[in-house]
């Protein structure tokens, strides 16, 4: 540390500057973001993967209010490729990617379940597909249209409820009913539902 | 020295005479010059080669791969680099994971339905049986929600 007259070197040296043994001065880049103490440790990482000059580059060619996100993501990458240095963080990026793609082959094995599981066993004189309603009654299935649309935007977790009773209530007055004597079981399930998650039984629309 | 005798990527890129023992040859070979190129303004030559160095020579591909990866996503997005990919890859399963969750729900609901007595008696013979067909309903897949 040192205090001249017309200093521009600042008085307590950066992380970078301790790190590289050299005088810290005001408009040093690295200052801001790495600080005397464990920022020492970070801009080792740093360096040793990225180098001081490219890192320096860098930090030039991306706006101010940026650079703060910047020495995040550089240092967590030059963490990774110290911990794993054959992959980096292409190792967390694999493992991401395997999730999504179990996740997406669960979805089609199900999907394919209940396409091949049996109609239900109520058989109404009826053109509505099973479709139009997940409650109704229904001779056949369309089975190009998708099983379910459900209102992307649910929500904070404690109004999942509701929103799913929502969207079930929402599903049920957006479909038309051709004339279908829908009823047993299925209508009392839905009314159930309903009443304990989301609108009361009286709200729902009449059966047609 | 790559095989055809050409200098390599890097040496080209830092105009010098590529050696027979070049670390740099087998991984980064001329007909590529962007690969090196990337590697070389994020990293730099001196930093790759003392990474690949440090590795044993079957794990040397794999990391010269990875650092060209990691070097063309920091090139693209300098701010984030390959961890804008990782939360994009995150966001992705929360999506997924949601998506998963109302499949479940709409198969248990099918499930149910197809579980239901004959259209011709209109009775519930059992008021057990509609809440027990709720109960198991709720319990077992809709509140998967929560985890999302």
């Amino acid at each position: 540390m040192s205090i001249k007259a017309n200093s521009r070197t600042r008085i307590r040296a950066c992380g970078a500057c301790k790190f590289l043994r050299k005088k810290c001065l005001e408009d040093c880049i690295f200052a801001p973001y790495f600080d005397s103490g464990e920022g020492i440790v970070n801009f080792a990482a740093v360096h040793k993967i990225f180098g001081a000059s490219n890192v320096t580059k860098l930090l030039t060619n991306v706006p101010i209010h940026k650079r703060p996100d910047t020495v995040f993501t550089l240092n967590y990458e030059a963490h990774a490729r110290l911990r794993d240095p054959i992959y980096g963080c292409m190792s967390e990026i694999r493992d991401l990617q395997n999730q999504v793609i179990n996740l997406q082959s669960e979805i089609s094995c199900l999907q394919a379940q209940v396409a091949r599981q049996p109609p239900p066993q109520q058989q109404p004189p009826s053109s509505l597909s099973m479709l139009d309603s997940p409650f109704a009654d229904a001779g056949t299935y369309d089975m190009s249209l998708p099983l379910y649309e459900f209102d992307p935007n649910i929500g904070s977790s404690h109004q999942q409820a509701n929103s799913w009773a929502a969207n079930l209530q929402q599903f049920h007055d957006h479909n038309t009913f051709a004339g279908a004597p829908v009823g047993g079981v299925g209508e009392e399930f839905a009314r159930e539902l309903l009443l304990r998650y989301g609108r009361s039984a009286p709200s729902m629309p009449p059966w047609p | 020295m790559s095989k055809s005798g050409t200098r390599c990527a890097a040496c080209k890129y830092l105009r010098r005479r590529c050696s027979k023992d070049c670390i740099f040859a087998p991984y980064f070979p001329s007909n590529n010059p962007q690969r090196y190129d990337c590697v070389h303004k994020i990293f730099g030559a001196n930093n790759v080669a003392k990474s690949l160095k440090d590795l044993p020579v079957h794990a040397r591909a794999m990391a010269a791969d990875c650092m060209s990866l990691e070097a063309s996503w920091r090139i693209a997005d300098p701010v984030y680099g390959c961890t804008g990919v990782i939360t994009q890859l995150q966001d992705q399963i929360i999506k997924v994971q949601s998506e998963l969750a109302k499949v479940q729900a709409l198969s248990a609901i099918h499930l149910a339905q197809i579980q239901t007595i004959p259209y011709e008696t209109q009775v519930v013979q059992d008021r057990g049986d509609v809440d027990g067909l709720v109960d198991q309903f709720v319990n077992e897949e809709v509140f998967k929600f929560d985890n999302v």
